[in-house]
């Protein structure tokens, strides 16, 4: 993702104990955050080859979602009790053929303060996992 | 679909060499006990969804595409009274409760 016109980046790097669903080999992402992509984030492997996902701050798509997290996945993060001090964002997919679509299913959810991270798959349905965003004509 | 009705500590068999067990059962939940080969995968059905998405959106995001889509998302915070914080993805903590 890197572009030489893009202003400096910010970056947390995150140790992910279980990966991600597909990609559970890959334990360490960083999160690249651009004041030309905000609110949106880049998550980013460590390996090698790199594996990048774009992602967008879940409650900006969806203000009143609920996150449920396991007892495992509580203590995997820190033993977070609940939501303060966590970040939650949805994975997205841009598409050829349609709008962009966020993964409300599986939301990474990280706790800076412990540099851990996880993707927390919600056991909720009505949670799609290709939540259209809505993109709209651009401006002249 | 095939439909049974079981009771707790009873048990289904699919095939030679799956047992399904009821665990636990209350009026929301189901606990279900899987003997199954190793070599057969065993997963939740939303787990499967959320590895074909990954796989999908894997290296989909174009650093065009990305700020373009950010500008959008600007443009209607903004438009709605509720802009970003500052700090992009900071600040976005939902209600949390234990499963």
């Amino acid at each position: 993702m890197a572009e030489e016109s893009l202003p400096a980046s910010r970056i947390t790097r995150y140790h992910f104990p279980f990966g991600i669903p597909a990609f559970e080999q890959i334990t360490r992402f960083r999160l690249v955050e651009n004041p030309s992509w905000a609110p949106l984030a880049m998550l980013e492997s460590e390996s090698d080859p790199p594996v990048g996902f774009a992602c967008a701050p879940v409650r900006l798509l969806m203000p009143g979602y609920i996150l449920e997290l396991s007892e495992e996945e509580k203590q995997a993060l820190g033993g977070a009790d609940d939501a303060a001090g966590l970040i939650l964002l949805a994975i997205l997919t841009f598409r050829a053929d349609g709008p962009p679509t966020a993964n409300l299913l599986a939301p990474v959810v990280l706790n800076p303060a412990a540099g851990v991270g996880l993707q927390s798959v919600q056991a909720n349905l009505s949670y799609s996992p290709v939540h259209p965003i809505r993109r709209e004509p651009p401006c002249s | 679909m095939f439909v049974i009705r079981r009771k707790l500590g009873q048990s289904i068999r699919i095939g030679d060499h799956i047992i399904v067990e009821v665990l636990d059962a209350t009026p929301n939940r189901v606990k279900l006990g899987i003997h199954a080969p190793a070599e057969v995968r065993v997963a939740r059905t939303e787990v499967l969804l959320a590895e074909s998405q990954n796989r999908e959106a894997a290296g989909t995001a174009a650093a065009d595409a990305l700020a373009r889509l950010a500008r959008q998302l600007r443009a209607h915070g903004d438009r709605a009274g509720s802009a970003p914080p500052a700090s992009g993805v900071r600040g976005s903590e939902p209600p949390s409760r234990t499963s």
